[in-house]
């Protein structure tokens, strides 16, 4: 039996289309109100979790045997269920992921470093408060509110607003390239006068975003502002642990707890970049060629803009 | 649904009402009628969640042995701990009569105490015009946080006076996603760039009705 390239192109882009059909049913659901008893669910168990973490705790004092894997296994579970609802890591690894033709793996690298750097932020936080500075829970939680989270908030804004400029400038390139390609100019791209982009003497060919053109432009740089974005918004409960365990005299059960926390958030927004991926491609693999060059850069100023203004909502959120 | 729709597209993916909270609080509130048959005051009970009165403890370095409760002396210590209100904190308790908010005191009268790994605190506050609520026009007291960092559940209501009755309403998931819906449209439509977020925490509050006859 032969499978054809057309035969496994049909079936990749369906498989693609899938994903974004289930991205789609999932947020229509939400959207009509389908998903509330899971809301329900969750708020439940995150006050459950929230016992679980002082018995935990608890038990961890009184040197109970298994506390350390009750403790593990608890903070998990409160970084998940926590981080199941929209939030700041989901909104920025979600939207990067709409806007940019990333690959899924370092995309999930991404969300991964970045719930592990968000928990060692709170680390960091604590024990350097406590022990360099002698502050308390409330000089902690003002740190944390009022000076690292609009901090992170604005470095949100900044990644959302370099997002859509980028977008619009190719956007604006590729109409560009074809106006050029309707009339034939040989060395003379419309751009090239209108904006100052500097072409070398070969710049003879039509300009769509490529793959690579894509690739190119992100850098480490972006990845680490990203990152950096997601991290300094610390999770209040990894700061509760790292208070308790710290004034319970065991400050290494806290540096745990939070790392664990932050796995577990990490596993929600590993599947956000997953779903982010699938139906980004699923979008981009049915258009019809020329399409694609057209829907890049629109995608990705929307994305771009869903970010900001969303971020903006976070910034105005926390009564700041 | 398009409402919600706009909500997710536009502002709301940070919304008040998607914040997630990290203390609980089961609530109890009692109205407490003076001599003249009106209701003149409000006894508020709060009961936090087991891992906020861990650290509450934990941070003051008390119930050493872990047991979750405390001695006399260091339940003596933590009298008023939740009490040292930063100024422009409204206390999470907001009365109104019908549609119309009332202005009620400062918390007074405060105790705290812990009982099997809960820490519990009451305290009073007064209106500050005492009246009688009429069945068509009832007293609603709200518990919320406008920034949902607590959430909180009204357990009980009361009211000590003849004739009179105190309901518990638990919150309309569907009323408040309006609310929710209506206060976003009304920040997207905004101009102003310093409006912050209209505070809507009072759609996602249980309530208690206190009506008389």
């Amino acid at each position: 039996m032969f499978v054809t390239s057309g035969a496994r192109g049909a079936v990749v882009r369906a498989g693609l289309g899938l994903g974004l059909l289930l991205a789609l049913g999932l947020a229509v659901l939400w959207a009509s109100g389908g998903l509330d008893w899971l809301q329900a669910a969750v708020k439940a168990a995150q006050k459950s979790a929230q016992s679980q973490l002082a018995g935990a705790l608890r038990a961890l004092k009184s040197g109970q045997p298994g506390a350390w894997a009750g403790l593990v296994a608890v903070c998990f579970t409160y970084g998940f269920l926590h981080a199941a609802g929209p939030g700041h890591g989901k909104l920025v690894i979600g939207g990067y992921g709409m806007a940019e033709r990333i690959r899924v793996s370092p995309l999930i690298g991404l969300a991964v470093v970045s719930s592990i750097a968000q928990a060692l932020v709170a680390v960091g936080l604590v024990l350097g408060g406590v022990f360099l500075l002698g502050w308390g829970r409330d000089r902690l939680e003002w740190a944390s509110d009022r000076v690292l989270a609009p901090l992170g908030t604005w470095l949100i804004i900044g990644l959302g607003a370099w997002i859509m400029l980028r977008g619009a400038l190719r956007a604006w390139r590729a109409a560009g390239a074809r106006d050029a390609a309707g009339q034939p100019r040989p060395h003379d791209h419309a751009h090239d006068h209108d904006h100052g982009h500097v072409h070398d003497e070969h710049c003879g060919h039509a300009h769509g975003p490529t793959a690579e053109d894509v690739a190119g432009l992100r850098t480490w740089r972006e990845a680490a502002a990203l990152v950096v974005a997601i991290a300094l918004r610390p999770c209040t409960g990894a700061l509760f642990v790292l208070i308790i365990t710290q004034s319970m005299g065991i400050p290494m059960a806290g540096v745990v707890g939070a790392l664990a926390m932050g796995l577990g958030t990490a596993a929600v927004t590993v599947v956000v970049a997953v779903m982010a991926v699938w139906a980004r491609e699923g979008a981009l693999v049915n258009l019809p060629g020329s399409g694609l060059a057209r829907a890049l850069p629109v995608i990705e100023v929307m994305a771009g803009a869903v970010i900001v203004l969303a971020a903006v909502m976070l910034l105005g959120g926390r009564g700041a | 649904m398009l409402g919600r729709v706009a909500v997710l597209c536009g502002l709301g993916l940070a919304g008040p009402a998607y914040a997630h909270p990290h203390v609980w609080i089961d609530a109890n509130i009692d109205a407490i009628m003076n001599d003249e048959g009106l209701v003149a005051a409000l006894r508020i009970t709060w009961t936090y969640d087991e891992f906020y009165t861990l650290m509450i403890l934990e941070e003051r370095g008390l119930d050493p042995d872990g047991d979750g409760s405390l001695t006399a002396d260091e339940t003596a210590s933590i009298q008023g701990f939740d009490m040292k209100w930063q100024a422009g904190y409204a206390g999470d308790t907001h009365a109104l009569l019908g549609d119309a908010p009332l202005v009620i005191s400062g918390p007074s009268d405060w105790t705290a105490e812990v009982k099997d790994g809960f820490v519990t605190t009451t305290h009073v506050r007064q209106l500050a015009v005492p009246l009688r609520p009429g069945p068509d026009k009832p007293l609603i007291i709200q518990s919320y946080d406008p920034e949902y960092y607590i959430a909180y559940t009204i357990n009980n209501g009361s009211v000590d006076g003849e004739g009179c009755q105190a309901v518990v309403h638990g919150f309309d998931p569907a009323l408040a996603d309006a609310a929710l819906t209506a206060a976003s449209q009304e920040y997207a439509a905004s101009t102003d760039p310093d409006l912050p977020f209209p505070k809507i925490g009072a759609a996602y509050s249980d309530e208690v009705r206190v009506a008389c006859s």
